[in-house]
């Protein structure tokens, strides 16, 4: 059956101070701390755009190839929640900042389109005391959040699985990690997704909270619709609220006045112009983007795609580091391989990030010399160096040397353990000497086991021996 | 007008008789607004202002925020810090 | 009369504990026959003011502008206790100068009305007679401009004509300003694209001198703009045929002979017609109840302003707070500004009003290009007793706006001047043309 996914994201712009005052951004321990008359919707107090917010938003517009008008200007939505200090919003609805844009996900590069972007603040924050969202006794408000500035970016329903919907996420969290305008490790990001499945009623699931978390909840509700399908009950246009602890999605079954958002022209504030001249200035502090970054790689380093799209859609410093282990060693393709390889599969295997290794290219590259040396074997290097090294932290050349993994090149030392294995395995010694040349390999592999040597260089010196 | 879905919409509890005094001021006060009609706007461009202001910014500087007494100077409820409410749904 | 005060207080021939506590005096008494102030400021005589242009001038100051540690109420039992944390640049801006506020006065609940009687508190009582009405919104600062004895200058606002009205019907002068070039920072809003800020005072000069220390581009509110004088040359003035018909009899003399006045002096006059002027009304209310229906709604029991037991679901208790606390004109315009920018009436209504707005604008212009300013009486009638007010449907009540709307509507600058008792010519200009304005009451005074 056709699954039609839409996303509606919200995501925390990186700027020093909120969207309409001058209140910090920082996430403070004490609630209700960094509030201002703004913030706080005090009679008589007024709003004031913050300038970056406005550049950040037409830096996302452009880098999503999005269309921008002319000239944009905020409104007011109108709704009662006790989260909302002036109990309106201030966002955008006739002219949001951009629209029609889209961001190519996966290798067959699937062109998910974005409907519109616009900029917009946030509400404060709810802790529901002695029950949850239906049954609290009352409920307490920090409005530290509140003026947080959000781009919220909505798609066409293209997606076709949560699968595909996180892919999506991590792509559009890569294009804002590149043009700096959202913090990955702090900055809050929220989504409303909308599926339907074989063309039938619309199930918004609001509020989750945190990338990972909308894959679980699409599907857990993709399950659900299915289950209700099959016993041929018919799926109603409902909201859900997705309760991360327990992974499912609820009804919300309140007796929700259809809102009336009622919206005006924000009169406090004036209109922006987006000129050609504006837009051009923008534009050039937009740096290279992921999808630009891949074409790059694969050009300058020589990387076969799937290698470059590995490296550039795992993380900003994955790439970064590669293109530093690139100006100190020349063969990007081995260097390539070994991060997209396997240090990214040992990462994604416990869940950590690049930027938790705190390896330096030096380090990184100094194995690969050393691989080259014949120093160590690549095997080992591969799979048992880098393992390690993103398991301890700890420096490939130190680990070398900790676990014995250096290809031991002393003659002295190889004739030692050769001898020492011609004595244990005189049979097989025999049955070389009279004629059964196979059984040579058989000491080699012994010899292999107890030192790391290469095979090569046991061969000769084994020949020599039983000569 | 249903008078008793927008007051709903505008979290105005009306008495029985409001409703009633309303529901025939506020005809009154519709069918007057219907003036409007008679002017052609066509191809006129909405003035939301009356005078045209445009692209004024602040810069991402952080500034002076309320200290605790300021913040809850005028609330009657404040727990730990906390604004209070009733509860949502 | 402010000049020579502040001489005399900085000359030390006035002290200002004394000087204060008989003023203060001086409001009870007459706040008690005229109920002028919500609050008075005890405390008057034991401020220390800043040296300026405005040393110990007492200022008072209409109860939507926000004065830090006063009471502001905008006239509404919803903010009945509220205290703001900061003050509106205004009064930052005349606290700079030293001036001293010696109260907050009465007026219509957040500017909702034209006589003040909508006001939650005591009702101000007209100067000239305690049966009649102040006239609105700033009704108390009108009151209290004609009755003070002492130097002062009232800080009032208008949306609809709410300076020039209560001017008018008592008595003084008054200018409202263009819009944007006094910031709204700290102005308990009404219609955020409609409402200025502006004085009321018994004579030109001091109007003057208090105005160009208000005006200014301010940080705090990004809808204010630079204010660029112009050059006060008035050669001929024009006379809206619109607005000088059906009038009061007295009122229709009293502004004849006004003009006669000027013309003596050398302006020269000319009637035309004004479009427009019936639409203007509508298209005013239409924009000023969707604009207050977005601002009032911030007023729903949480931190500030009225706050009952917390009971119930937060739409119940907010729905409750809002029945107890709002009187029955703001609900009116609330219900109304919500419908109107409803989806299915939003074209129809708001979107069409504001391309009203834009004719209207346009309409002004074109005829400024011909005229240094034109000129109407500033109210259809003469000030109404309370008993006729009672029997005024709110429609009919709308309509003591029909010469105010128009100026307000395009942001236009307009002074009242006081031509007879509770008659007021009022002299409307473009944008940024003030020194037109006064230039006109002043060759009126002369």
């Amino acid at each position: 059956m056709e699954v039609k996914i839409g996303l509606e994201c919200h995501v925390q712009l990186n700027t020093k101070t909120k969207i309409f005052c001058g209140c910090p951004t920082y996430a403070s321990e004490k609630p209700n701390s960094t509030v201002c008359p703004t913030c706080l919707g005090m009679p008589g107090s007024k709003p004031r755009l913050n300038k970056k917010v406005f550049e950040y938003g037409i830096k996302a517009a452009l880098a999503l190839k999005c269309k921008l008008p002319k000239e944009t200007f905020f409104s007011r939505k109108t709704y009662f929640y006790p989260d909302m200090p002036k109990n309106f919003q201030i966002t955008q609805y006739e002219t949001p900042i951009a629209k029609d844009g889209l961001i190519k996900i996966g290798k067959e590069e699937k062109p998910i389109r974005i409907r519109r972007i616009n900029i917009e603040e946030d509400p404060g924050k709810l802790i529901h005391v002695g029950g949850d969202i239906t049954n609290a006794q009352y409920v307490l408000i920090d409005y530290n959040r509140s003026g947080i500035p959000l781009l919220e970016i909505v798609t066409d329903p293209d997606l076709s699985s949560p699968e595909e919907a996180r892919i999506f996420l991590d792509k559009l969290r890569l294009i804002l990690e590149y043009l700096k305008i959202f913090d990955v490790d702090a900055g809050l990001m929220k989504c409303d997704a909308n599926i339907s499945i074989g063309g039938g009623n619309r199930v918004e699931i609001k509020n989750i909270l945190g990338f990972r978390a909308v894959e679980k909840a699409l599907k857990f509700e993709l399950l659900r619709q299915q289950r209700v399908i099959k016993t041929s009950k018919v799926i109603s246009q409902e909201t859900r609220h997705f309760d991360e602890a327990s992974g499912v999605t609820k009804s919300l079954r309140i007796k929700e006045t259809e809102e009336e958002y009622g919206y005006i022209f924000e009169p406090d504030l004036p209109s922006y112009d987006l000129s050609e001249e504006n837009l051009k200035q923008i534009e050039k502090q937009i740096p290279e983007l992921p999808d630009s970054r891949v074409l790059r790689l694969i050009k300058q380093y020589k990387l076969n795609k799937e290698i470059a799209n590995a490296i550039v859609n795992s993380d900003i410093y994955v790439a970064d580091f590669f293109e530093k282990c690139s100006e100190l060693y020349p063969n990007s393709q081995k260097i390539g391989n070994w991060i997209a390889l396997e240090i990214i599969e040992q990462l994604n295997k416990r869940n950590m990030k690049f930027h938790d290794l705190k390896i330096k290219p030096e380090d990184f590259v100094a194995l690969a010399k050393m691989v080259d040396n014949e120093e160590v074997s690549d095997l080992v290097a591969r799979r048992k160096v880098i393992l390690e090294m993103v398991e301890t932290g700890s420096k490939p050349v130190d680990i070398v040397k900790q676990k014995h993994y250096m290809i031991v090149k002393d003659e002295g030392k190889i004739s030692e353990v050769i001898r020492e294995v011609i004595k244990k395995n005189k049979k097989v010694v025999a049955e070389y000497k009279t004629g059964k040349k196979e059984a040579i390999h058989y000491l080699v592999g012994e010899v292999c086991k107890k030192v790391k040597v290469n095979p090569k260089n046991v061969l000769e010196i084994l020949e020599k021996e039983l000569a | 007008m249903d008078i008793e879905h927008v007051s709903k919409i505008a979290r105005l509890k009306l008495s029985e008789s409001e409703k009633k005094k309303f529901s025939k001021e506020l005809e009154d006060i519709l069918n007057y607004f219907k003036l409007i009609d008679k002017v052609d706007t066509k191809n006129v461009e909405p003035s939301f202002h009356a005078i045209k202001i445009k692209d004024v910014f602040r810069e991402d500087n952080p500034e002076q925020c309320l200290n605790e007494k300021e913040v809850f100077k005028n609330a009657k409820e404040h727990e730990k810090g906390f604004f209070k409410s009733p509860r949502v749904v | 009369m402010i000049k020579k005060f502040v001489k005399d207080i900085e000359d030390g021939v006035i002290k200002l504990p004394d000087f204060y506590d008989k003023v203060i005096k001086k409001c009870k008494a007459i706040d008690s026959k005229h109920n002028c102030f919500i609050t008075i400021n005890e405390d008057a005589s034991k401020e220390k003011p800043k040296s300026g242009l405005l040393t110990g001038v007492p200022i008072s100051v209409k109860d939507c502008i926000c004065t830090k540690g006063i009471r502001s109420t905008a006239g509404s039992k919803i903010l009945e206790n509220y205290v703001p944390v900061f003050d509106a640049t205004v009064i930052s801006k005349l606290k700079e100068q030293g001036a001293i506020i010696i109260g907050k006065t009465a007026q219509d609940e957040f500017g909702f009305g034209s006589f003040s009687t909508n006001c939650a508190y005591e009702i101000p009582k007209n100067p000239f007679d305690t049966d009649r009405s102040c006239g609105g919104s700033s009704g108390g600062a009108g009151c209290i401009t004609q009755l003070a004895d002492f130097p002062h200058v009232a800080l009032a606002e208008s949306t609809g004509g709410s300076i020039s009205n209560p001017a008018a019907f008592c008595g003084v002068y008054s200018i409202t300003p263009t819009y944007g070039i006094v910031s709204r920072y700290g102005l308990i809003d009404y219609a955020n694209s409609l409402d200025k800020i502006g004085l009321m005072s018994k004579n030109i000069e001091d109007l003057k001198m208090v105005f160009d220390i208000i005006v200014g581009k301010d940080k705090m509110d990004p809808t204010t703009v630079d204010y660029a004088p112009v050059k006060p040359d008035v050669k001929k003035i024009g006379i809206p045929k619109q607005y000088v018909k059906g009038l009061d009899k007295k009122i229709e003399k009293a502004f004849w002979d006004a003009i006669k006045k000027l013309e003596k002096k050398g302006i020269k006059f000319e009637e035309f017609d004004l479009a427009y002027t019936d639409e203007a009304l509508p298209a005013y209310y239409i924009i000023a109840m969707a604009e207050a229906s977005t601002n009032l709604a911030k007023y729903s029991g949480l931190r500030y302003g009225l706050q009952l037991p917390l009971q119930g679901n937060f739409e119940e208790y907010a729905s409750t707070v809002r029945e107890q606390g709002f009187g029955q004109e703001a609900k009116r315009r609330i219900i109304l500004g919500t419908y109107t920018r409803m989806a299915g009436y939003r074209d129809q209504y708001y979107l069409k009003a504001m391309k009203i707005r834009t004719k209207i604008i346009d309409e002004f212009k074109k005829h400024f290009k011909k005229y240094d300013a034109i000129v109407s009486p500033t109210m259809p009638i003469l000030p109404p007793k309370f008993k006729e007010i009672e029997k005024l449907t709110p429609l009919e009540n709308y309509q003591m706006d029909i010469l105010t709307v128009g100026p307000n509507l395009a942001g236009l600058p307009h002074l009242n001047i006081p031509i007879a008792e509770s008659i007021g010519l009022h002299v409307v200009g473009d944008h940024m043309s003030e020194n037109k304005l006064f230039k006109v009451g002043e060759i009126y005074g002369s």
